[in-house]
Formats: structure tokens, sequence, C-alpha cells
């Protein structure tokens, strides 16, 4: 049951993932491209503000879609009703779509790795640099996404008479993932802040649906 | 939110008494009891009262909006009662085991199926979730409907996405087969050959099927027990021939026409065009024809009624007095 999940899922997230991927591989190769033509100072290029926030608006616009995307694809499709249906029950589905997006989660957090440690390899000027040092702005972003993708299926799946209270939840966590960005010792506040709020979420999450009708 | 056992709609259905009593059994594979659902205020179910028994297959019927689906959604679980109860396979409706929800199919309206899969993809979907999978059975029915496999549902026909559903809920080899409209939209062949498929494949091992549909002669060709949802309320609980041999039309010619309304215990509906009056019994008997005696009719014509034409009288209420739709004649 997992891996048809996981193979539906996963299907269906390929496209944001893909585009994500590519996003960031086109923003490493630029960056390279400068420090090539000294633009940077060489092997810098990571832990500057021209790279760290386009990763960062990447990253979240990734979460937002894998999150709206599990959820409210199916309400799009009216697949709630035939998946909901199978004999999972509806608290296994959930937990598997949740299981699926980490899954996704670490998959980015990865790929964007492999991508960087690439680029430095092609950047010559980055002999001997530590990708770990390097690398410290992405993980504090990285940390975070998955209160912003909890969020957004929250609010897919939370229904609402009026657009702006149903984006409501999503506006809150994306305050919520900014303070995450900015915490002192953040190495430790926020791993485990992110892990809190995004329980927070799926419990919410879970609430609304046994609440909720799928017609 | 009243109670809807204070309606007195909702218990008094006509042909109730005669619902389901040829073969009881120990545990009804659906019951509810005060059923009930209301959207904005409006009860959609109002205290429905079902008990469908093993191996039957019984027929929903209703109008637009009537309640059919939500019916069929509440004992899915998909949709929260307001009040009363449904059981389906001994268990509570909402908060059924895995276990149980594998012995039930449930083919939705419209085939909501992921329509980016092939067809063998949609199987390799589903198979997983179910204990018992009948790859036989999908295969008997991929090859009969001739279904290409490697298709996307999206570019299937709409006759074509049914025939899949249809695969994919006999699969599993289920003990109850629910069927919410599942053949609308569909041409008459396909349509017959869907319900004769689906007959063949589940009732032979003595399933029971639950449907609801508006294809009141699919409806006569394979259900055994009908039961009519009207505005929420289950008015009609009964053996398909049942219902539709307790209907009369009575067609009466009269010298004049009535200044009020006809009133008389067991008239389901009425209609006057001019001095035509058209009378609706149930189970016609000497106190009707006394009643149309008394009205000093010029002529009279009993008519037997079909299960549409029948449906149709039964559900759609007093006419009362129709306007004449008689062209003018356009004088130059």
């Amino acid at each position: 049951m997992f891996k048809a999940m996981l193979r539906k899922e996963a299907t269906e997230l390929a496209a944001p993932f893909l585009l994500a991927v590519a996003g960031h591989v086109v923003l490493v190769a630029d960056h390279i491209s400068r420090a090539r033509r000294r633009l940077h100072p060489q092997g810098e290029w990571m832990l500057d503000e021209d790279f760290v926030y386009p990763f960062l608006l990447i990253s979240l616009a990734l979460a937002v879609v894998m999150g709206l995307v599990q959820s409210l694809s199916e309400d799009v499709q009216g697949t709630w009703r035939y998946v909901l249906a199978l004999p999972g029950g509806w608290r296994r589905i959930l937990k598997l779509k949740f299981a699926c997006g980490m899954v996704a989660w670490m998959g980015w957090a990865l790929a964007s790795f492999a991508v960087c440690a690439l680029g430095l390899l092609a950047d010559p000027g980055s002999q001997g640099e530590s990708l770990g040092r390097l690398s410290e702005p992405m993980l504090r972003i990285l940390v975070c996404v998955p209160v912003v993708y909890f969020g957004a299926f929250l609010t897919a799946i939370r229904r609402s008479n009026w657009l702006f209270s149903r984006l409501m939840p999503l506006g809150g966590v994306l305050l919520c993932w900014f303070t995450l960005l900015y915490l002192p010792s953040w190495w430790i506040l926020a791993p485990l802040a992110s892990c809190a709020f995004a329980a927070l979420l799926a419990g919410i999450i879970f609430h609304v649906a046994a609440a909720r009708d799928f017609a | 939110m009243a109670d809807p056992v204070d309606n007195p709609a909702v218990v008094d259905s006509e042909f109730e008494m005669q619902a389901s009593s040829d073969k009881p059994s120990a545990v009804p594979p659906v019951v509810t009891d005060r059923l009930t659902k209301y959207y904005g205020g409006t009860p959609v179910v109002n205290g429905l009262n079902l008990k469908i028994e093993e191996g039957s297959v019984y027929a929903l019927l209703g109008r637009n909006g009537a309640g059919k689906s939500t019916t069929i959604k509440m004992l899915m679980g998909l949709v929260h009662p307001d009040f009363g109860s449904a059981t389906v396979l001994g268990e509570d409706a909402h908060c059924m085991s895995p276990e149980t929800r594998a012995q039930i199919a449930w083919v939705g309206e419209g085939h909501p199926l992921y329509r980016w899969m092939t067809i063998d993809g949609a199987i390799r979907f589903a198979k997983p979730f179910y204990p018992v999978w009948h790859d036989d059975l999908v295969e008997q029915v991929i090859e009969h409907f001739k279904l290409p496999r490697k298709r996307r549902l999206y570019r299937l026909s709409n006759g074509q996405r049914a025939q899949v559903s249809l695969a994919l809920a006999v699969a599993s080899d289920p003990k109850l087969l629910i069927l919410d409209d599942p053949t609308i939209g569909l041409d008459t062949v396909v349509r017959r050959d869907f319900l004769e498929s689906m007959i063949q494949i589940i009732q032979q091992e003595g399933r029971t099927i639950l449907f609801s549909s508006h294809i009141l002669s699919d409806v006569d060709r394979v259900a055994d027990h009908i039961g009519i949802i009207l505005d929420g309320v289950l008015r009609v609980d009964a053996p398909t021939e049942r219902f539709r041999d307790a209907l009369r039309k009575v067609v009466v010619e009269l010298p004049a026409p009535l200044e009020k309304s006809p009133e008389c215990p067991g008239l389901a509906s009425w209609a006057q065009l001019g001095n035509r009056l058209e009378l609706v019994f149930v189970d016609f008997n000497e106190t009707h024809q006394a009643f149309i005696d008394g009205l000093s009719p010029t002529a009279q014509d009993i008519l037997e009624l079909n299960l549409e034409d029948a449906f149709v009288e039964y559900t759609r209420g007093a006419r009362g007095i129709m306007p004449s739709f008689a062209r003018e004649v356009a004088h130059v």
C-alpha cells in the first residue's frame, strides 16, 4: 500500500520537484559563471544573498506547491472520495501522504546539496572549501521547510467560505517560518521548533479531516 | 435542528411494511437508523430508515437533489450524518475497519479515478489496498470490454471509465457493491452491457448490490427492491414488482371541471386538464372506485403503469389544474 501511494504521490509531485531542481541548477550555474568572471569572492557564492534568497524562494514555492498538490488536487479531481473509500482508512491515507511529502522534502534537500557540491567542484576557486560551512544558510532554510508544507496542506484541506480566511493558515506558517530562520542558536532551536510546529499542524490536519465531509 | 422522528413523513411510508419481508437475515449488510443530513439548514436526508437484506439488488431512486448521493456517501463514511446512524456490514459507517472496508466496493458518481493513470496503473494502484484481489476477474472484465490497458484514463470515453471502475470494484470480490449513479452519461448499449456484467459478476455469488439511478428501465431490469427518496425522506421501500403493481392511473372525463382539489386516502397525485381528470392511486380498491363514482364521470379508464411511469406519477406530486399549452390561432 505504501509503495502504491508513494508511486502515485511521486508522479503527482514530480513536475514541481523537477522544476525546483532545474531552477536550482540554473541558480548554481549562474553563480559559478559569475565566480569564474571574478564577480564573487571565489568559493563564497553559497553565502551570498544573491544565492540564498532565490534558494529560499524556490524552497518556499516547492513546499507550498507540494502541500497544495497533495490535498487540493484530490479535491479538484474529485478523488478524495475514491482514495478514502479504499480499505486503508483516511488516517492511514493521510499518514502516507505526509510520509511521501517528507520523502520529497528529503529528496529536495539531497538534490539541492548535490547540485551545490557539483557546483563547488566546477568552481576552481573553491578548492579546500568546506561544503558544511558554505551551506549553513541553505541548511537553515531546509530545516524549516516542513512547517510551510504542512501549512499549505492545511490551507488546502480546510474548507472556508472566503479565500482570505482559507489562506490564513498559510500566512501564519510563513510568519512562523521567517521567525525560525532568524532564531539565535538556530542549529538547536530551529529543528526543534520546526518539528514541534509540523507535528502541531499535522494534528490540526487530522482534526480537520475527521470533521469535514468529502462529498 | 429538529429531531427527524418528529416529522411524521419520515415514518409514513405507504410501501415500507412490504420491504424485504421475504428474506430475513441475521445482520443485514446495510442498516440506517433515522439517518439525517442537513446542508445549510435544509434536511437533504431526513430520518432515513433503510434495511437492505443480503443478496438483494436494491435501487435507490429519487429526483435530482433528493438525497440519494448523500445517503450513499454517508454509507461510505465520506459524509458525516448530523443525526442517526448507518451500519454497513455490521460496523458503523463512519469508523469502518480496513477489513470491513475491503469487503465493500464503491463506484462513485462520475467514476472518480486518477485520470492521469493508465488502466494498468490504476489496477497497480488499487491492488495493494486489498487483502484479496482476483486478477482473473479484472482480466475478464478488461477482455470483455476490450479496454486498452496502456491508455490513460483521461483519454477514455465515459463508458470505458465506467468499465474500468467496474473492473476495479469487482476484483476484490466484495460482499457489498455500492454504486452511485454508475450509468449516468452512458449510451444505451454501454449502459446495458455495464449492468449485465455487474449483475453477472457479482450476483452469481449472492452478493448485495445497492445502486442509485435515474434510468428506470435499468432499475426495472436488475433491481429486486427499490427505495424512493422524496425531498430527503424515504417514501417507498418495497419490492420492485410490488411498487409497479400498486399504482394505478385512472383517467376520467367529467361533465364539468372540478372546482376544488380531490381528496381521498391513497391518492398519490392528480392533474386536471379541462374536463379530463387524471388520478393516481396506491393500491386501487373499492373505496377509490366509490370516490370516482361520486364524481359522476362520463367515461373512465384504469391504466396499469410501468416502473418509469409509476415513478414519475408518484414523485412529481399533485400537478393540480394544468395550463393549456394549445397554440392560439393567429388571426390575420
